[in-house]
């Protein structure tokens, strides 16, 4: 962990909002202190360094934030290969399993409550994993990358900060605890909503009444303007003077835009392209 | 074949900690209950030190699931000295170069603090990739989150609908109308920092450089990237007003000083702006009317009258339609109506407010709510300090 955070640090008059100084922050990896500059580095320079440095070890120590941040270590960034050809016979015999105890436990009313929406979910889990084997299977990757780059895809144990790894769908199933919803849960829209189910029922329904939109549009336009150049010919207004008459010449101006509005939306409403297929 | 990998990169000041935490744990979240996402995925919270210190215990949380925070060093320094946003994108450009991820296989997905993602933007990002169609990909952003029927809120509906006019627009060879988004789009990373993100100086709307730049270099390489992207409007009307002058800033910006503007396209940007500039002499004409007659005139504009009113209306209705089945909480229709032409009313004011106004760095948009003490009064721009 130190070692991710070594390098210099910039003098900085960076400070908290109480006004006390705060350490620098941290320096990307790139930046990072190499022997030459070392060399290159005066003795005052130095000595300040090594300061600058007890102090931030000693603030590193300090249980300021909390448990110690893992390390990038090379484990820590792990490949994908090939699955194993006994994968999804595990994996079916495993979802039989959960699909049988969770018969079992609906009979017993002793079970302890939630193993039976626990058990749902590992169901539930398994048969996702069952159609990502599929997926990874169909899909010839080659596993090329350059050196040095972490590949954070989680494992199944890593943690998801303040967020239970639920499915939404299973969460349905499984009792719903608000302590649980983060920190200050907005009032409404919560990201574990927004699925493609709910994306294209919207589209969709967009797309369904794009007819209707267009026509109404123009029966619309068309009925304003009618009863507004009614009005206007019956007034019989006078030729005004020239100034006055550039005036309304204003307002169409944003005409061609809007026109090439209407056109683009139907545009693509019209190429039917927005719709993603399903689970 | 090479698997393709997506950096989730949220690029931001970093005070909204809240709303930024709730952005990267959405992509963690999806990441792991999305169903056949043929990509790997990076995520990248790039910030200023002052967001990174606003709240480091979020910072440390989120880099512990998998996340990595990028501060940007004050020292940094782009070749041509460009500030705010545009100088942190281009500082993760910088990074990638020294990963060697500056390949066709990586893509970036660009997100601003409150861009939070869903199931449809990962299979729509997933989906996009494999079709190689296109090298840029944007698509249509709801504001669903945290919403409260205010007059901003309501406003932002429209600009959901208007995306597909965005979409359209940004398909076609010149972009005529000017189409283009600042978060929720995906680029090759080979061609992003190509292209890259430095300009002279403080460029208010660096989403709009970049476009003139990606298209004048590579052609027309856009494509719809489907799935929404869900983000929250601005919570006062003064936010809305200063988001809009901004957007305004960078147009004119774009028009006066980009040099990589072609001609053509320099006079549809103009255009653009020009259209927005109009609404609010159209208002005021509009009320003088009254009193000032116009006369035989009116015989041929009224025939176009009614086109932009129900033009108006509809961005309302559908915008509205667009987010009925994201949005928990609903207005009643009069409440709806007077808060849409409040709403209305600030950006018919707001491009006129850019033209009294300089582009500033200090203009700090709060996100989180309820909007945190500290963020309703930032200090004055310090080095690394800028506008998103």
């Amino acid at each position: 962990m130190l070692a991710q955070r070594s390098g210099p640090r910039s003098e900085s008059s960076l400070s908290s909002p109480d006004g006390s100084p705060l350490p620098a922050p941290r320096e990307p990896p790139g930046r990072e202190r190499s022997p030459a500059d070392w060399m290159e580095t005066s003795t005052e320079s130095e000595d300040g360094y090594v300061l600058r440095e007890i102090e931030r070890v000693r603030e590193e120590l300090a249980p300021r934030f909390g448990p110690a941040r893992p390390s990038r270590a090379p484990e820590d960034s792990h490949r994908w290969g090939a699955p194993s050809p006994y994968l999804e016979e595990r994996l079916n015999v495993a979802r039989a399993m959960a699909a049988q105890l969770a018969a079992e436990a609906s009979d017993d009313r002793l079970v302890a409550p939630g193993v039976k929406s626990a058990l749902e979910s590992i169901d539930h889990e398994l048969g996702r994993a069952s159609a990502e084997l599929g997926f990874v299977r169909t899909e010839a990757w080659a596993e090329e990358y350059p050196d040095g780059v972490s590949w954070r895809v989680p494992g199944p144990l890593s943690p998801l900060p303040a967020h239970p790894v639920v499915d939404r769908r299973a969460s349905a199933i499984a009792p719903h605890h608000p302590e649980d919803a983060g920190p200050v849960g907005p009032p409404t829209g919560s990201f574990e909503d927004f699925t493609v189910a709910r994306y294209n029922r919207t589209v969709s329904a967009l797309h369904s009444r794009r007819r209707a939109l267009g026509w109404g549009t123009v029966a619309a336009a068309a009925g304003i303007s009618a009863v507004l150049l009614y009005l206007t010919l019956r007034a019989h207004e006078a030729v005004p003077v020239i100034w006055l008459a550039i005036l309304p010449l204003i307002w169409m101006i944003p005409v061609p835009f809007f026109a090439a509005g209407f056109r683009g939306t139907h545009r693509i409403l019209r190429q039917g392209r927005l719709e993603l297929p399903e689970e | 074949m090479k698997r393709p990998t997506v950096i989730f990169q949220v690029t931001a000041i970093g005070k909204n900690a809240r709303a930024l935490d709730a952005t990267a744990r959405s992509v963690l979240f999806w990441l792991r209950n999305t169903p056949r996402i043929g990509f790997r995925y990076l995520l990248w919270l790039v910030v200023e030190p002052e967001g990174y210190w606003s709240a480091p215990e979020v910072y440390d949380r989120l880099e512990r699931a998998g996340a990595r925070v990028m501060v940007v060093p004050p020292a940094y320094q782009t070749p041509l000295g460009t500030r705010g946003k545009a100088r942190a994108l281009q500082y993760a450009c910088d990074e990638r170069r020294r990963l060697g991820l500056s390949v066709p296989w990586v893509w970036v997905y660009h997100q601003d603090e409150e861009t939070c993602v869903g199931e449809d933007t990962l299979a729509g990002i997933s989906d996009f990739i494999r079709s190689g169609e296109a090298l840029v990909g944007a698509g249509i952003i709801l504001y669903p989150i945290d919403w409260m029927g205010t007059p901003s809120h309501v406003q932002e509906l429209t600009r959901s609908f208007d995306d597909l006019r965005v979409l359209d627009s940004m398909t076609l060879p010149g972009n005529p109308t000017a189409g283009f988004h600042g978060s929720h789009f995906l680029v090759r990373a080979d061609v992003e920092d190509s292209v890259g993100w430095d300009s002279e100086g403080y460029a208010p709307t660096e989403d709009l450089m970049f476009e003139i730049r990606v298209r004048a270099r590579y052609g027309s390489v856009f494509g719809v990237l489907r799935g929404f992207a869900y983000e929250k409007g601005a919570f006062s009307l003064r936010d809305q007003l200063r988001q809009r002058r901004r957007w305004m800033h960078g147009v004119l910006h774009a028009v006066l000083h980009c040099h990589e503007l072609p001609l053509r396209r320099r006079l549809t940007v103009a255009y653009s702006g020009l259209s927005w500039f109009s609404a609010l002499p159209s208002v005021v004409i509009l009320v003088a009317s009254i009193e000032l007659r116009y006369g035989p005139l009116l015989d041929v504009t009224s025939l176009f009258t009614g086109f932009i009113w129900v033009s108006m209306i509809l961005a309302y209705i559908e915008g509205f339609r667009l987010h009925s089945k994201y949005l928990e909480r609903s207005v009643s229709l009069p409440r709806f109506f007077v808060n849409g032409v409040v709403g209305a009313l600030i950006d018919v004011v707001a491009p006129w407010d850019a033209l009294i106004t300089r582009p500033s760095l200090g203009d700090f948009i709060p996100k989180d709510y309820p909007a945190a003490p500290s963020a309703r009064s930032p200090k004055r721009s310090t080095a690394g300090e800028s506008a998103y």
